[in-house]
């Protein structure tokens, strides 16, 4: 029987006797989220560069199903309308914590996670491909990149936190302008104007640095 | 400057929110102060933008049912992890009882004290093979002790 697409009993209800060890509840609730927890590693580990199998994900998938059952996870659930979110931030936690336990990895620093973001074309549109220098560079590109990461932050360190997540967001983690703004509660506008005002900063400190060919 | 930057992250990776209080931030769910104080943090902080991102896309394409389906065998290993506690108990206390059992009558009947000895041992072995000889139990165990040693050694950063 196909439980994905059931929207009864409601995630609140499910999670509740989840809690309390009801194993109908339990079927259900894989059924509905594994789906989630596949997605959240495999985009994890594949944003994040990690040389992977299919083996390390049904790993890592079993492993946050057993956190789930046996120490209880859901009950830190606070908004239990929102689940598949939280789901996904464990899930992908999940799977930095078994690549650093299992395979001695540590999750890349800032400035290779968005080199790989952007190498592996998941950066979505008008991000970091819009403000960097001609994509052949060659072997300065490195340099440049650098200079650019610097100057990012330098650019934006005048703005207000939030503001700061926006440009961050935008620039360095590839999301659409429509959905910072959902993500954020903010106005799709309000968004726009801020990363304009943040590439236009970052574009004048580029020319002062001497990089102009920017699109 | 690579070093210097991972460096920089490990020091801002310290006392990250946790999911539960990134996801109430995501659903306008935390007070002003509270928000204010996630924010904070995450302005700086590469991973929780991650877990931001991957928050609000997987909600949004749960709501649209847009994710690939998982294996049924993911599912059905996932599904396995509540019938597999609950199955392993019932069948250790079945064998470990029958054990006991043998062992007290081969007491209280002198007659078959052998026998009934012989037939502990061998419930007795019974009881320490089925507790460790199933693949999926083994698979299992293993996935929990590794999920155990990692709540161990936690790392900082996800504090």
């Amino acid at each position: 029987m196909d439980f994905a697409d059931r929207d009864s009993p409601s995630s609140e209800e499910l999670i509740k006797n989840c809690i309390k060890k009801d194993k109908r509840a339990w079927d259900i609730f894989v059924e509905r989220y594994s789906k989630v927890v596949f997605w959240a590693i495999r985009d994890r580990l594949k944003r994040f560069g990690y040389n992977f199998d299919e083996g390390d994900i049904e790993d890592i998938h079993q492993d946050v199903f057993i956190s789930l059952w046996s120490d209880n996870k859901l009950a830190q659930v606070k908004d239990r309308s929102r689940v598949a979110g939280w789901l996904a931030m464990v899930a992908g936690n999940a799977a930095i914590d078994y690549f650093k336990k299992m395979k001695r990895q540590s999750p890349p620093n800032s400035l290779s996670l968005y080199e790989e973001i952007y190498k592996s074309g998941d950066g979505g549109d008008k991000t970091l491909e819009d403000v960097l220098p001609s994509q052949d560079a060659g072997p300065g590109k490195r340099a440049h990149l650098n200079d650019i990461f610097e100057l990012v932050d330098s650019a934006i360190n005048s703005l207000k936190p939030k503001e700061k997540i926006v440009v961050k967001l935008n620039l360095l983690h590839g999301m659409r302008h429509r959905d910072i703004a959902e993500a954020l509660k903010m106005p799709v506008n309000t968004v726009s104007t801020t990363i304009a005002r943040a590439k236009e900063d970052l574009k004048v400190k580029l020319r002062r640095k001497g990089i102009k060919d920017l699109s | 400057m690579k070093e210097d930057m991972a460096k920089l992250e490990q020091v801002k990776a310290v006392g990250c929110p946790d999911e539960a209080t990134l996801t109430a931030y995501l659903s306008g769910a935390l007070k002003e102060e509270q928000a204010r104080a996630v924010e904070e943090h995450a302005a700086t902080c590469h991973l929780c933008l991650e877990n931001i991102r991957a928050g609000h896309l997987s909600d949004k394409l749960y709501g649209e049912k847009a994710l690939p389906e998982s294996s049924d065998g993911l599912t059905r290993k996932a599904k396995g992890v509540a019938k597999m506690k609950s199955n392993r108990v019932i069948q250790r206390n079945l064998w470990l009882v029958a054990a006991i059992s043998a062992f007290s009558l081969s007491f209280t009947v002198p007659k078959y004290f052998a026998q009934f000895l012989v037939a502990a041992l061998i419930l007795g072995l019974k009881w320490v093979s089925e507790s460790e000889g199933i693949r999926t139990l083994i698979v299992s165990m293993d996935a929990k002790r590794r999920h155990e040693q990692g709540k161990e050694e936690a790392p900082k950063w996800r504090r």
